[in-house]
């Protein structure tokens, strides 16, 4: 857990220094009233007693007060400003290491399981680093120090003082003993719980459309009610230790004053210590139930910095400066084709491979697409052509004048250079439409590239309402999914890459848009080689180049007429998309009135 | 004032443990006050040279901590069982709540916001209000007690340790006050960087394609530093009235030692010395107040956010009979305006779907088509005008009369966790299995569900994980076969169907509409091509009705969308 910390608290620590000390002097001056308190009963009780230097003690008390409010306050000031820096550092850290991994490895959380990390779990490093380490340091400092103030008295003072911590330590083995499986079951319970309420919301609208929704909340209630059975059941089985464990420390009366009256009426003790005794081992072991609380709380950090490990350990995909700038440096600018070969990719070994022995060249400045029935593995095999992962075997080569390069071997940046990946889910980021358009583009871009992409990309309606300036993504103005879809290609336009590689988009969208979206298509296609995993066969019958996919193997590749007569899985494709698209929904005559069967 | 609410009257329900498990600890906290009222007895004599009892302070001590154990544990056990009990049936009553509201309250937006409050938040709740009452109690019962023991010691010193209090306790609403105003700031903060935080997750794919990840960092970076700042700006607003109140509290003590010397006489200092540890001992358990109360408030604002929730009014229900006027139509708008917020969506148009006709609604994306189904479907209620259902105003009918006469099936097909069996059943609920094969089997369905380990019984994971955009949409046919409504609602229901399976579900989408009343919503033209009326809209009203053909010779707008479509369908790279 501290190695985490560790690089992101560096620079902090004499902060961190300080604050502890701060913290333990703080702690200190907690006990300085008592002190006092012993000093004014020695007066008091001497043989000529004296109130005279009693405003003295009472200056003392307010001196104390003061300089432990000040240490206290600069203690929590420091241990604030260093768990708010650690917690920022750490943010940041991660959203980098996110953005360096390689795409296998990011994919294998959902965007969930990251976000519950970058912001839950990180939120909760703050409790550890501002309060529980100041906690610590006053848990331990003040009762240490109360018992050497005691030992400096009388020895068997300071022995009776903590006297009841062994017992208290028993009872505390007694309520603790089965708390891990405990924890873990109402873990279990609360995860049920959420689940169903949660399956419970999303389907309310559904569930109402049915008039279902009143027996839905059947599960919920179930799952609820049994974590309240739950918390019952834990709280009969651990109250009467904690209630112990409790007592045993808050309770040091009962063996510190019958000792001290004791060794009072034999002689063995002062009326002034007598008074110290009580002021001082009265309270001194209830800070060890802050200490136990403080311990139960690391076991919970431990497994959020697990987590914020397990990120920050994520695989780098291949660096942005390489060692040897020309090994993987971008090929030349002029145009691009591709080649694939041999090429195999699974998953998950054990599920078998997605991709096999898949070959074909993507000439430079054609457009090649590749078709097949759902599951065939054509939107994997793009990833694989834009490097997003990496293939088992075979090789996917960018082929240019000088020669060919293998994907694999691509710097990061220079793979970047070299092509699009336009991908299927528009996604705009809460920023302006300027923003969303310039994305990865240097700042000094030219204004009429920008104005040139606007108008390719069929964005002029949508700049004319919302304006360049304006926001869109989740805080600004709603766009349609074409909308959003424009806007990539206008992306894709501005970067001017030579190599286009498209996911095309199959949601139905309205034909105004839809033709809007084509043209935008046409322009950002042109000059480029493309390669297209087409859904709708028609957008791509005049393709230079169809390569058709079954089961993870090219099975054929042609043009659309020769496709169509000798390749059995295109014609059958054509065949089911070419009746969709004569279908048209019939008024049936009323139906009949039901007969009994 | 009421410092704190801990929501517990919103559970519905009185529970006689809690205020029994107050009473206890009240007095278990005054019992374990006790022994310092022993302790100063016992010093007293023992100061005043007359010898103390040490067997009997032992026994007394001794029996308080029995019964201080006995009362803490009982009252605990009290406290636990009746405070879990309270904030789990509030739980259940928002979620009961939840249900009644009108359903386009349950947007994507807000179902994600919903389900942080029921859960997490609620998680938070759950643990603050179980364990912060119990506290509060012993926080307010043993600083009082102890008051008492000191006034009983000497009530001059317990005067002057007690003077500064009232003004300290005025600090604690200056502290809430200077915090709340401090989290709201950075709460707007915190936001943009959470958003920030999910958004980047959310494009990471897209931006690393672009190499565009390195400025969302940057981004990040600007957030990220930002909430460090409001962070350490909120967490030192209330330090003013924090240390005041810690000071005050404390300052008792230094006034009692400061003006002593002036009366204490000779003869009671042993009792002035006692007073002043009592004082002492008062001053630090007072001071703990303070954390409790800091503690308290987050669970304070998630009590004030679930009783707004339990304060949005429920959709209103009629309790009125259909008229099933034969000549009506099925459902009809009348003069209906309707706005999601401030900008008007439906600007008074009327509609008529006729009964046993298919009417299509087309038009650009954005130009209400969605929501005339939606308001058909009384996910919401009109502003101004009606929806009529046979001849009757839906408002006057029971809900449940809606959810009979209409189905719907829209691209996103919604299922459980749950069986196939389950999923189906939603549509009728006590339908024979034999039914429910049938409309299987009308669905096209049965195949892939045989295939099930389990068939029909097969268990489906949350959100029906698993299975294809088809497949989902066949339950959603059978579903609705099985619901039998007389009118059927279809919202682009082939959209995310592969391109292959199209055709098969298109086919039991028509056994589906098969003799009952349709109203389809499409950007497909040439699939309502042959409805008996097709109704294009634009910006919120009516641009023009009639049949395809008719629509096509006036050359209006919808022969242009028709024009785009034929160019678009013949377009190929």
């Amino acid at each position: 857990m501290l190695n985490t910390l560790r690089p992101f608290a560096r620079g902090h620590g004499a902060k961190l220094i300080v604050a502890c000390l701060a913290a333990a002097f703080a702690g200190l001056l907690e006990l300085l009233p008592q002190c006092l308190i012993y000093l004014a009963a020695l007066d008091l009780f001497a043989d000529a007693p004296t109130t005279a230097r009693l405003p003295m003690y009472a200056l003392a008390a307010l001196a104390a007060l003061v300089l432990r409010f000040a240490f206290l306050g600069g203690s929590l000031i420091a241990t604030h400003a260093v768990a708010f820096d650690v917690l920022r550092k750490v943010r940041i850290a991660l959203a980098a290491r996110l953005g360096e991994a390689t795409e296998v490895a990011r994919s294998a959380r959902t965007p969930g399981d990251l976000k519950k990390v970058l912001v839950d779990d990180v939120d909760q490093l703050e409790g550890l680093l501002a309060h529980n380490l100041p906690d610590l340091v006053a848990g331990i400092v003040v009762p240490l120090s109360a018992v050497i103030a005691l030992a400096a008295v009388d020895l068997r003072l300071a022995l009776t003082s903590v006297a009841l911590i062994p017992l208290a330590m028993v009872f505390a083995w007694g309520f603790t003993r089965n708390m891990e499986t405990q924890f873990a079951q109402w873990h279990g319970a609360e995860a049920r719980a959420n689940s169903a309420l949660i399956d419970y919301l999303r389907g309310i609208p559904v569930l109402k459309a049915f008039g279902a929704d009143a027996s839905s909340l059947a599960r919920v209630r179930t799952s609820v009610e049994s974590l309240g059975t739950l918390a019952a059941a834990m709280t009969r089985k651990t109250i009467w230790g904690f209630s112990a464990f409790q007592a045993a420390l808050q309770n040091n009366l009962v063996v510190v004053l019958p000792v001290g009256l004791a060794l009072h009426a034999a002689g063995e003790l002062g009326a002034a210590e007598l008074v110290f005794f009580v002021a001082l081992g009265f309270g001194v072991t209830a800070p060890l139930l802050k200490l136990m609380f403080i311990f139960g709380n690391v076991q919970h950090y431990e497994a959020r910095t697990k987590r914020i490990d397990a990120l920050l350990a994520l695989p780098v995909d291949r660096p942005t400066e390489a060692p040897d700038a020309a090994a993987g440096a971008a090929p030349s600018r002029g145009p691009l084709g591709l080649r694939v070969e041999g090429l195999s990719f699974a998953y998950d070994e054990a599920r078998g491979d997605v991709l096999t022995d898949v070959g074909f060249e993507a000439k430079a400045g054609e457009v090649t697409a590749i078709v097949g029935p759902s599951g065939c593995g054509k939107s994997t095999l793009l990833s694989l052509m834009a490097g997003v992962h990496l293939p088992s075997c075979g090789s996917v080569s960018w082929i240019d004048d000088g020669g060919s390069t293998n994907v694999a071997d691509l710097r990061r940046d220079a793979r970047e250079q070299g092509m699009t990946f336009l991908q299927q889910r528009a996604w705009l980021m809460r920023g302006t439409l300027r923003e969303n358009l310039l994305l990865g583009c240097p700042p000094d871009l030219d204004e009429r590239v920008l104005a040139r992409a606007v108008s390719a990309a069929q964005l002029e309606p949508l700049v004319a309402r919302v304006g360049l300036e304006g926001l869109v993504g989740e805080a600004g103005a709603t766009l349609s999914g074409g909308q959003a879809q424009l806007v990539t290609i206008g992306r894709a336009i501005v970067r001017d890459r030579p190599l286009l590689l498209l996911d095309e988009v199959t949601a139905h969208l309205d034909p105004l848009l839809e033709r809007s979206v084509q043209r935008a298509l046409a322009a950002v296609g042109k000059g480029r080689t493309v390669v297209v995993v087409a859904h709708r066969l028609r957008s791509i019958q005049e393709a230079n180049a169809i390569v058709v996919l079954d089961e993870g193997r090219v099975v054929d590749r042609g043009t659309h007429d020769e496709l169509l007569n000798r390749c059995d899985v295109y014609a059958r494709l054509w065949k089911a998309q070419a009746q969709a698209r004569t279908w048209t929904l019939h008024n049936a005559p009323p139906r009949p009135a039901e007969v009994s069967a | 004032m009421k410092l704190f609410d801990f929501g517990f009257d919103l559970a519905g329900y009185r529970e006689p443990r809690l205020r029994r498990g107050l009473i206890l600890s009240s007095v278990g906290a005054v019992v374990d006050t006790l022994p310092l009222l022993v302790a100063v007895w016992m010093l007293d004599l023992a100061l005043r040279g007359g010898g103390a009892p040490v067997a009997v302070a032992a026994g007394a001590l001794a029996l308080l901590f029995v019964l201080g154990f006995g009362l803490r544990s009982v009252a605990s056990l009290d406290n636990f069982i009746a405070t879990y009990a309270l904030v789990g049936r509030t739980r259940i009553r928002l979620a009961d709540h939840l249900r009644r509201l009108p359903m386009g309250f349950f947007s994507r937006r807000r179902v994600g916001s919903l389900a942080s409050v029921l859960t997490d938040e609620f998680g938070l709740y759950t643990e603050l209000a179980t364990h912060a009452w119990g506290l509060t109690v012993a926080n307010i019962a043993m600083p009082t007690t102890i008051a008492f023991v000191m006034a009983f010691v000497d009530w001059r010193v317990a005067l002057i340790a007690f003077a500064p209090v009232p003004l300290a306790l005025l600090a604690l609403p200056w502290s809430t006050r200077r915090v709340q105003r401090a989290s709201d700031s950075l709460d707007g903060t915190r936001k943009t960087l959470v958003a920030d935080l999910v958004e980047y997750v959310q494009g990471l794919r897209t931006l690393v394609g672009l190499g565009a990840e390195k400025d969302f960092v940057r981004r990040i970076r600007t957030s990220a530093d930002r909430v460090a700042d409001a962070q350490m700006k909120a967490e030192l607003a209330p330090a003013p009235a924090v240390l005041a109140y810690g000071f005050l509290v404390h300052s008792g003590f230094v006034a009692v030692l400061s003006v002593s010397a002036w009366w204490i006489p000779p003869a009671s200092f042993a009792r002035w010395v006692l007073a002043v540890l009592v004082a002492a001992h008062f001053a630090r358990v007072l001071s703990e107040l303070v954390f409790f109360i800091s503690a308290i408030r987050y669970a304070d604002r998630t009590v004030t956010r679930v009783r707004a929730l339990f304060e949005t009014p429920a959709q209103p229900e009629g309790k009125g009979a259909m008229n099933m006027d034969a000549d009506a139509p099925a459902m009809a708008l009348r003069n209906v305006c309707f706005g999601y917020d401030e900008a008007p969506v439906l600007k008074d148009i009327d509609l008529r779907f006729e009964q046993g006709h298919v009417t299509a609604l087309v038009g650009p994306s954005g130009c209400g088509k969605s929501t005339v189904l939606s308001l058909l479907t009384r996910l919401w209620d009109v502003d101004e005008g009606a929806v009529e259902l046979f001849g009757s105003d839906v408002r006057s009918l029971p809900l449940s009369k809606v959810q009979q006469s209409v189905a719907t099936v829209s691209q996103t097909t919604t299922l459980f966790e749950g069986t196939v069996l389950e999923n189906v059943r939603l549509g009728a609920p006590g339908a024979e299995l034999e039914a429910v094969d049938r409309a299987l089997r009308s669905a096209g369905a049965w195949s892939f569900v045989e295939a099930l380990p389990d068939g029909i019984h097969t268990v489906l994971g949350p959100d029906g994980g698993g299975l294809s955009g088809g497949q989902r949409q066949r339950l959603a046919i059978a579903r609705a076969l099985l619901a039998d409504a007389p009118i059927l609602l279809l919202d682009e229901a082939t959209a995310s169907v592969d391109p292959e399976q199209e055709h098969a579900i298109q086919q039991a989408i028509a056994r589906l509409a098969e003799g009952r009343t349709v109203v389809v919503v499409s950007h497909r033209l040439w699939t309502v091509r042959d409805a008996d009326r097709i109704v294009v809209m634009e910006d919120g009203q009516v641009a023009e009705a009639g049949t395809h053909d008719a629509l096509l010779a006036q050359g209006g707008p919808y022969a242009s969308l028709w024009q785009a479509q034929e160019e678009a369908a013949s377009w190929s790279f």
